[in-house]
């Protein structure tokens, strides 16, 4: 099986249910995201067997973190230990679109917000399974759309238990942007119940973030 | 009779609201209050209006105010006024009404709100204000919105 990579462009973005996602491409745009660079908009396909737990571990998982799952065609084939494989549901079209407005270089906040507003809306509706999948796009988005899309979920009264959700959303506290930082925390505040301000309480307790100060406000105006 | 002297200039001042824009009886503004739509953003600007260390704020703070508190707008600034600061005041409650109403998405065949349409309220005293802002009581720009009319202004 060929494995395509989640970074597409938008006009060719697979319907979720035929696709995995590079996972050994993963590590790669991790360290992207940190030096806060743009991705490549299209990578080429990589092989099923270069799936790495490592690499899932780099991406995901700071504690032990094994449950994401992927596709696969052929299960038992692959012989790593706390990878689990299985369907993934499909993202309508214009979901689609949405989230190739918010993975662009649009930056006109009016346009992303009604991206943001529309991908929120359908979401309220869906099931948990997507969830996971949209903390990986938001992951990879640029920053700017990723502090819109959580304010549009964080308005939309979304709830998520998520732990991917909540693992990146904590990922942008040390965020230098404090549009970001402050939306993750208020994202945490609303849309993840108590363990979402736990997180937060811990990570401000166990790290120094950049705006702490603007979090620690959030926290005392929301809670 | 007095009492029935009273009761033609309650008359009468009622009949007077009815006809619309009267500056004349215009209520004696004490607080504003003025809907934000975007409440994700608003929550910012409040935050960091009033936990940031910088004294001063930054050109993207208030670049952020003009666009999602103020609406781009730099005159006719729709503000409902409010005799409290209390949220639950009755005339805060009515300007969030009539702010929805406004909205195209009020009037869409939706099933569910829109994620769009929490709003956050600023409540301004009027004593606030600076010198360069004025204000007048304009009922007939609330979109014919009865209850709220009599408490709509304009910033100029």
């Amino acid at each position: 099986m060929e494995l395509l990579s989640l970074n597409q462009s938008s006009d060719s973005v697979p319907t979720m249910s035929n696709t995995a996602f590079a996972i050994s491409e993963l590590s790669t745009l991790e360290r992207s995201l940190r030096n806060q660079t743009r991705i490549p908009t299209r990578q080429a396909p990589i092989h099923r067997f270069e799936l790495q737990n490592e690499a899932l571990r780099k991406a995901f998982s700071p504690a032990g973190r094994t449950t994401f799952r992927y596709l696969q065609e052929e299960p038992g084939t692959y012989a790593g230990r706390t990878v689990l494989f299985s369907r993934l549901p499909s993202f309508p079209t214009e979901i689609v679109e949405d989230f190739g407005i918010l993975s662009s270089d649009e930056d006109d906040e009016d346009v992303l917000y009604e991206s943001a507003d529309s991908l929120a809306s359908w979401l309220l509706d869906e099931s948990g399974a997507y969830h996971t999948m949209l903390a990986i796009y938001l992951q990879y988005m640029p920053l700017l759309s990723q502090h819109i899309l959580l304010a549009s979920l964080s308005d939309a009264e979304f709830s998520t238990s998520d732990e991917h959700m909540m693992f990146v959303a904590e990922s942008f506290l040390m965020s230098d942007e404090k549009r970001l930082a402050q939306g993750a925390a208020i994202f945490l505040i609303k849309c993840c119940g108590p363990e979402g301000t736990e997180v937060l309480q811990n990570e401000l307790s166990v790290q120094e973030l950049p705006h702490a100060g603007l979090i620690q406000g959030a926290i005392k105006l929301l809670s | 009779m007095p009492l029935f002297s009273n009761l033609i200039c309650e008359i009468e001042e009622i009949c007077s609201r009815f006809k619309g824009s009267n500056s004349n009886l215009s209520p004696k503004p004490k607080n504003f209050v003025r809907l934000c739509r975007r409440r994700g953003e608003f929550e910012k600007i409040i935050i960091e209006a009033i936990y940031s260390h910088d004294q001063d704020w930054e050109d993207d703070l208030i670049d952020r105010v003009v666009k999602y508190i103020l609406d781009e707008e730099t005159q006719g600034i729709s503000v409902y006024n409010s005799k409290t600061a209390d949220p639950f005041d009755r005339v805060h409650s009515l300007a969030v009404v009539a702010e929805g109403m406004s909205q195209n998405d009020f009037r869409s065949h939706k099933t569910k709100r829109k994620s769009g349409s929490t709003r956050g309220s600023l409540i301004i005293p009027v004593n606030s204000l600076p010198e360069i802002v004025s204000y007048e009581f304009t009922p007939e720009n609330n979109l014919n919105f009865y209850p709220a009319n009599n408490n709509h202004f304009d910033f100029f």
